[in-house]
């Protein structure tokens, strides 16, 4: 009687379980799902699936002053992309007494409008920028420090 | 057992649909995230350069080139910083200061701050909540006569500049780890005491207390 029970709740158990892992893998909001770096990514029938976001490296922060990332998204894939979303976050610090936080250093919104369609095989720096903002009570500790941003975009592949 | 089975096979159909939509809604615009690692530098405070000192009108006038903590943005405050080097030392006379804003700041101390005291001066450069490093030491300057009693330190609201005697030529600020130049010819004559470099090395040495003047300093002479 006990296996009767088992066998078609496991059953359900592990078909919800692939339903979740599959949507999961689809959902724009997921963080965890953004993995892509510099390049590496998926393929589909043979053909890339990714894009490139890429950034100059930013300089000569000090307390109030606000820098402007300007981002520039590479669509190796032949379908246009039409980017959804772009943000940054810091991420780390190289000083202890200055961590990785808002209070040290900030990236505001993307100053520029969304979505932004980027042609197959296409380059486009984005017309609007991410503000990179360190407050005014900054730790003096944050002096001469280093600190890594990472900028993440979400996309959609648009079809022919 | 034929209720289960019929229970499975509803289940097993409405996951099977779920899913198929979402491979269709997928398949009609795949979801393509990036991310990008990119590096940020914050400026470093620099240390304070060593300022000059020189005797005018019976006054100490400091001075020192203005500072940068990047390209075009000058410091906002100094502290400037008497140290005595007598022995026993009187207490340090520490003010702050607001920058002008032009390329170079000077400030004064009194006679009567400073009598009965051999003095050389620190300064060091501040923006915002950010102090970077004490400069080397200027020259130092030697005002005889009995000390005031005064607290161990005082920070009364000095006025850059402006604060400076009238009829007080300008010093020359010396550059960012250079000695310091002796003053110009409007050097009071009233004492014998030279002025000289403060940080370049040499034999001799001084009764300084400890934790002050070290032996890059030279000796005051004529005093």
């Amino acid at each position: 009687m006990l296996k009767k029970w088992w066998t078609p709740l496991a059953t359900l158990v592990m078909l919800a379980g692939l339903l979740v892992v599959a949507t999961t893998d689809q959902s724009p909001a997921a963080e965890d799902t953004m993995v892509m770096v510099g390049g590496r990514g998926g393929h589909e029938h043979g053909g890339p699936l990714y894009f490139t976001l890429t950034a100059g490296s930013v300089h000569g922060l000090y307390p109030g002053k606000v820098k402007q990332l300007r981002v520039t998204v590479n669509n190796p894939m032949g379908y246009r992309l039409r980017l959804q979303q772009l943000a940054g976050r810091v991420t780390w610090s190289s000083r202890r007494g200055c961590p990785a936080t808002s209070a040290s250093l900030q990236v505001r919104p993307y100053t520029g409008r969304l979505p932004v369609l980027i042609s197959a095989h296409g380059r486009t720096t984005l017309t609007g920028t991410l503000p990179i903002l360190m407050p005014s009570g900054t730790s003096e500790k944050c002096a001469g420090a280093h600190f890594r941003i990472t900028i993440s975009g979400m996309g959609y592949r648009v079809d022919r | 057992m034929r209720r289960y089975t019929k229970h499975l096979a509803g289940a097993t159909l409405v996951l099977a649909l779920s899913a198929g939509g979402t491979a269709l809604a997928a398949a009609n615009g795949w979801t393509v995230p990036s991310t990008a690692l990119i590096s940020a530098k914050v400026a470093k405070m620099p240390r304070g350069v060593t300022p000059s000192a020189a005797r005018q009108s019976g006054t100490a006038v400091v001075s020192w080139s203005a500072q940068e903590i990047t390209d075009g943005v000058r410091m906002d405050h100094y502290v400037v910083t008497a140290h005595s080097i007598d022995d026993p030392p009187l207490p340090d006379i520490t003010r702050t200061i607001e920058a002008t804003g032009g390329t170079a700041e000077t400030v004064a101390f009194t006679a009567a701050e400073l009598a009965g005291g051999k003095w050389y001066w620190t300064i060091a450069p501040v923006y915002r909540n950010w102090t970077g490093a004490e400069s080397g030491k200027s020259q130092r300057l030697n005002f005889p006569g009995t000390p005031p009693a005064r607290p161990a330190s005082t920070d009364p609201a000095a006025e850059p500049t402006a604060a400076a005697p009238a009829g007080i030529a300008p010093t020359t600020p010396t550059a960012p780890n250079q000695p310091a130049t002796t003053t110009p010819a409007t050097t009071s004559p009233v004492t014998t005491e030279t002025t000289e470099p403060a940080d370049p090395v040499t034999t001799a040495t001084t009764t300084a207390p400890a934790g002050e003047p070290t032996p890059g300093d030279t000796a005051t002479t004529g005093s």
